[in-house]
């Protein structure tokens, strides 16, 4: 196995799906080459440090604005359905309150 | 969602915390059964098992934490609306992924198109490599933080120049941890696309961090 070889298949080996003649041969390959033994470092140990990075949270108001949203998610059918009936008016901020009358269906999640 | 029928929901203190780890212990397809048999607090339980793995994945691939955080929650409204048509025989992490996957693309495109927004996003990462080294770790040395903190830097940006579809599949397989199938359905592609990209990405990121990590 060539050293280009082994790394256009590194893949195989560094996720073990190779066949297994294919992982025997680069794990010789690997033995016998000090450019790959470093290749494989550089890879794993740059992975390694992606995965210690603190990953992001999300903010206080995240919440808050997702259930927001997902009540207001009714409000546009509640006004086509108004409009269809005639009684078009898109200042009507009412929908919601009449979608829960109608049977609770607008409560946001309870996150 | 008109059709969910409204299930009688436990609202104060004991029943309401005994309602929450019943549901902590379901499985993602018993959570959202739940949730489509009228459980509105199953999709709660979805947001908290959820948020902030879709914000990593989505920070990492659009590299603006503000911006993430609307796409995720984009993420969840649409989820919100369109559970009932999930077809529940496959992964809902591979769904929710998807939509997530496919948000993040849109805006990357979208940004590509508006110089504005990368500007925005260059003069963040200007302030961030202004602010004062912070000594978080007293057991190493000043000499030591400085190269820990470089590299961390230096491989947070490796991710940054990865080009898009390669970052995508990067991210979701060293982050996420998804398999090669989930991966070949998050991002639509088979599974001969889905090695290729991943062995190129692996291969730009050994280069760009190579002269730290030796």
């Amino acid at each position: 196995m060539t050293c280009s070889e082994f790394q256009n298949h590194f893949s195989d080996y560094h996720d073990s799906l190779g066949d297994p003649a294919f992982m025997v041969a680069a794990s010789a390959h690997l033995d016998g080459c000090p450019e790959c033994r470093r290749y494989r470092g550089e890879v794993e140990q740059g992975i390694e440090v992606l995965r210690s990075l603190p990953g992001p949270s999300v903010g206080d108001d995240f919440l808050p604005r997702l259930k927001h949203r997902i009540y207001h998610l009714e409000d546009g059918p509640a006004l086509r359905r108004r409009e269809m009936a005639g009684l078009g008016d898109h200042h009507d901020h009412g929908a919601r309150d009449r979608g829960a009358d109608r049977g609770g269906d607008l409560v946001p999640p309870q996150c | 969602m008109a059709a969910r029928t409204k299930q009688q929901q436990p609202r104060f203190g004991g029943e309401a915390l005994e309602h929450r780890r019943q549901l902590e212990e379901l499985t993602d397809s018993g959570v959202v059964q739940a949730f489509l048999g009228g459980d509105q607090r199953a999709f709660g339980e979805l947001v908290r098992r959820y948020d902030n793995r879709l914000l990593n994945f989505v920070y990492r691939t659009v590299g603006d934490r503000e911006r993430a955080q609307d796409l995720v929650q984009e993420t969840f409204v649409r989820v919100y609306r369109h559970l009932a048509r999930f077809d529940q025989s496959k992964k809902f992490s591979t769904w929710i992924y998807t939509i997530s996957s496919n948000l993040a693309k849109n805006e990357l495109r979208n940004r590509s198109r508006n110089p504005l927004v990368l500007f925005q996003t260059i003069r963040k990462n200007w302030e961030a490599d202004h602010r004062p080294l912070e000594w978080e770790d007293t057991q190493y040395k000043p000499d030591d933080l400085f190269r820990k903190r470089h590299l961390r830097e230096k491989v947070e940006q490796a991710v940054a120049q990865l080009p898009e579809h390669h970052r995508i599949v990067f991210v979701l397989r060293e982050l996420e941890g998804k398999t090669y199938e989930e991966l070949a359905e998050i991002i639509g592609c088979n599974l001969g696309t889905v090695k290729s990209r991943l062995n190129r990405a692996r291969n730009n990121f050994a280069e760009i961090v190579a002269p730290m990590v030796d």
